[in-house]
């Protein structure tokens, strides 16, 4: 007797967890494409430390510490900001910037310029001011505000905790508090970040789901009406979980890393059929992926020029041409699932727009199949003498309901695989498990 | 004496961070749009990606292609990672000019929209890169920053802000307005600026056209609902009256009164510095772009500006010049206009007066957008249009008159 997890609704289920997961990573990857391009995690880390200095009265260390040489050379281009600094480059790099701040220029009529000023003794003999009193000066000179008061409560701990602590610094306290709140704000960041990507993710979720033409709906009555589609991605599904199981635990990967991999495990372009449902989506990205091409050539020259700004520059480049390949990849995955989705003309939404009206030949007034135009009616004809299940039969009709249902299976698509690849991948590891567990173990005669 | 320098007096380094975000909505109505293609013009692949289609246009539209590509360079430029970067692509344009000095404005786009919200950098932290600009080395000699002041500016006086960095160690040289940007210039909150001014004689760069860039945000956030407006500094001036009459005017006129455009007339209007100068009489003050070319080349009657404020800024500019002794003009940005330059040219040669009140100046990098309004074009077409005796008034003797202050006695 075959238990629940072998049921027609189970599997579908699973079928769909499956196609969600992959549409979800290919969001997830396009997303990270355009986050690639557009350097968003570098705006996102230089808002963050504009923010912790902005008081609209003072000068914005924050957005000073650009300027400083150790922060431009981590640029990859004069339009680029970095990606990451470190907790240590940001407390090293502020405290020089405020220290600098309270450095004093004049105007030297002699050499008719303006010239820094030192400090100098009874004897005229320059006086070395340690960076912690320059600091400290810097911020002394600032307007009263709470960022010169916390910045000032910094510098009182840290002279405390030099003073009860004699192997420690005042510079090194200092630096100690700046990364800590650098980091604390870091970890903040983190969270934003994950707010914006979130919004993100909707967005090409939408995208994804209206150029795919991807009906929800439409995708699980297909799956739960199709034994032999449902069974293939049943095993799918149990491939992809059983591959995602082995690279979970992975310390070394991303989320986006551990899922693809899973993915490229399975090999299930070589398990399906082929199919040219998405054939025109794959071209553009081809495109694309001649510029990945491009990318790689740049690459290798730049590689071999011993320059840690163009090592830099080249991983970047390398991550941008590796985003371009992904998304490539889970294009012709998810083509290779062989699902109803794709823009058909002989396919609703397109098929619902055909009229009754065979005598006009003009473009979507009627179906192209096999390169022959017939009306609607001969298609409904030809399904229902092919003995095709009712439901396709009566999908294939224009119906306001059609089209109510149509609109929300978009909507449905674009939400889910807004979740994001981590959900699915684990809720697929999930459902796998259980139908693993709730199998009653094959037993022999001989027992 | 006859000065050696060859000075720009109008020219600006400030990058896309200095920007608001907003900024673009100027050109482009729609906020979302505005951020999004400012973003996507910053990236050099874009503009790689972009090639192939200039290329088909260069046959199918010439013109239009021009401007995109110009448009696309304009951004490039802002996007630049320092001020210091754009400082020095516009001196390259110089480098064969011998001994010169560049005038940079900084630019206080802080009160663009009182109501949105941006993350740009301030005008405290501008000031405070050109500040260690001015501090290079490399830079000490040819830069020479204007300050710019509004009377919406919250962090500090007015007053006390320009007497902070208009000094001799600080380096700033002058101050900078932008009425369009949202205020009035005979505002009382900038009479202590005026008085100082006039009374260390320091220079005045005030922009001067009904176009450009403009306040972005709505007048109720500005003016107030009901048209309350800020008091003036010479309130009873006899040319108050039609001052207010014409912003009442504006007030009043239904079909532009939520026009930006028209407000910015109003704020920048040239009559509004009468009372300013009759109180101050001595200010040394420059109308910046002549008016402007469209004011240069307008009929005497046209259409395009209700009765009410219907001048001819270059005529109302002219007669300032005239009557006002310690007042200028340079031709900044209009530089860039051949027909423009030609009637300026003429009333060079016909108004004795003109010859000590013009100052060469670009606009830089503003004028990228127009048709030979890079640098290199910029200065060429001056070179070529004026004789030596008037390069030698303009570009040299005229700037460093206007340069000098008794904070800097020799510039």
């Amino acid at each position: 007797m075959s238990s629940i997890f072998d049921s027609p609704i189970f599997e579908t289920v699973l079928s769909m967890i499956l196609v969600c997961a992959m549409l979800s990573l290919l969001v997830s990857s396009l997303t990270e494409l355009i986050n690639s391009y557009f350097n968003e995690r570098g705006k996102q880390l230089y808002n963050t430390i504009s923010k912790l200095f902005d008081d609209n009265v003072n000068i914005n260390f924050g957005q000073l510490i650009y300027n400083h040489p150790m922060v431009t050379n981590l640029r990859k281009d004069n339009k680029t900001y970095p990606q990451y600094i470190s907790d240590a480059m940001f407390s090293q790099v502020m405290i020089e910037v405020v220290s600098n701040f309270a450095r004093e220029y004049k105007y030297d009529e002699e050499k008719k310029s303006i010239v820094m000023q030192v400090a100098k003794d009874a004897n005229g003999l320059p006086v070395h001011e340690d960076l912690f009193t320059r600091f400290k000066a810097g911020v002394e000179k600032m307007e009263h505000t709470s960022i010169k008061l916390l910045l000032l409560n910094m510098a009182d701990k840290a002279t405390s905790m030099a003073k009860g602590d004699s192997s420690t610094s005042e510079i090194a306290s200092l630096e100690k508090q700046l990364k800590q709140w650098y980091n604390d704000q870091m970890d903040r960041m983190t969270g934003w970040y994950k707010e914006v990507i979130k919004k993100k993710l909707l967005i090409v979720g939408f995208i994804v789901a209206i150029v795919l033409n991807v009906n929800a709906i439409h995708v699980f009555q297909t799956i739960y009406r199709n034994p032999q589609l449902r069974s293939e991605l049943t095993a799918i599904s149990e491939r992809v979980a059983e591959n995602y199981e082995k690279v979970k635990s992975d310390t070394s990967l991303t989320d986006l890393q551990k899922e693809t991999k899973a993915m490229q495990m399975s090999k299930i372009i070589s398990i399906k059929k082929d199919s040219t449902q998405l054939s025109e989506i794959k071209d553009a990205l081809g495109q694309m992926q001649k510029l990945d091409t491009a990318f790689n050539k740049i690459i290798s020259k730049v590689m071999k020029l011993d320059s840690i700004d163009k090592i830099h520059d080249s991983l970047r480049r390398i991550k941008l041409a590796e985003d371009f390949k992904n998304t490539y990849d889970r294009i012709d995955e998810i083509e290779a699932l062989g699902l109803p989705i794709g823009w058909k003309l002989n396919e609703p939404p397109l098929c619902w727009l055909a009229t009754k009206d065979t005598a006009n030949k003009k473009f979507l007034h009627r179906i192209l199949i096999n390169n022959v135009f017939i009306n609607r009616d001969s298609l409904i004809t030809k399904l229902k003498s092919d003995h095709i299940d009712k439901y396709f039969i009566n999908y294939v009709k224009p119906s306001f309901w059609n089209w109510v249902f149509y609109l929300i299976g978009i909507c449905i698509t674009a939400f889910s695989v807004s979740m994001g690849a981590p959900f699915w991948f684990d809720l697929l590891l999930k459902f796998v498990n259980i139908r693993k567990a709730g199998k009653k173990p094959l037993t022999t005669t001989n027992d | 004496m006859a000065s050696n320098r060859f000075t720009n007096i109008h020219s600006h380094i400030f990058t896309s961070t200095e920007v608001p975000d907003y900024f673009l909505k100027t050109i482009i109505g729609n906020d979302w749009i505005a951020r999004n293609l400012n973003s996507l013009f910053q990236k050099k692949m874009t503009l790689n990606a972009m090639k192939p289609i200039l290329w088909a246009m260069k046959a199918i539209s010439p013109n239009y292609r021009n401007s995109i590509e110009r448009y696309i360079e304009f951004i490039q430029i802002g996007a630049s990672s320092t001020q210091g970067e754009i400082f020095d692509r516009e001196a390259s344009a110089y480098s064969g000019i011998g001994n010169y000095r560049i005038v940079v404005l900084t630019q206080m786009l802080d009160y663009l929209d009182v109501n949105s919200k941006s993350n740009h950098k301030r005008i405290q932290t501008q000031v405070e890169e050109v500040v260690q600009l001015k501090r290079d080395a490399n830079y000490q000699k040819r830069l020479y920053p204007f300050l710019s002041v509004d009377p919406r500016m919250t962090f500090m006086e007015p007053i006390d802000w320009v007497q902070k960095y208009i000094s001799k160690d600080m380096g700033f040289y002058g101050i900078k307005m932008y009425p369009a940007y949202g205020f009035f210039p005979f505002d009382a909150r900038l009479d202590p600026v005026y008085e100082w001014a006039e009374k260390y004689e320091v220079p005045i760069m005030t922009h001067c056209t009904r176009g450009g860039s403009w306040y972005l945000g709505t007048f109720d956030s500005v003016l107030n609902k009901g048209g309350f407006m800020a008091p003036g500094l010479n309130e009873d001036h006899a040319s108050m009256t039609k001052i207010r009459g014409r912003i009442n005017s504006l007030i009043a006129d239904k079909d532009k009164h939520k026009n930006n455009k028209y407000w910015c007339n109003i704020f920048g209007h040239i009559e509004n510095y009468e009372p300013v100068l009759a109180k101050y009489p001595n200010l040394k003050i420059c109308f910046a772009h002549m008016g402007g070319a469209t004011e240069i080349l307008r009929p005497k009657k046209d259409k395009s500006y209700p009765k009410y404020f219907d001048d001819n800024w270059y005529e109302m500019i002219l007669d300032k010049l005239a009557n006002h002794k310690n007042t200028y003009t340079d031709i900044s940005y209009t530089l860039s206009n051949e027909k423009a330059m030609a009637r300026i040219k003429s009333d060079y040669v016909d108004k004795d007066f003109l010859k000590y009140k013009v100052l060469y100046g670009t606009d830089f990098f503003l004028t990228q957008v127009e048709k030979k309004g890079d640098e290199p074009n910029m200065l060429s077409t001056f070179l070529q249009l004026f004789d030596q005796a008037s390069i030698q008034k303009i570009a040299y003797d005229n700037n460093e008159n206007y340069l000098k202050s008794k904070i800097h006695p020799t510039p």
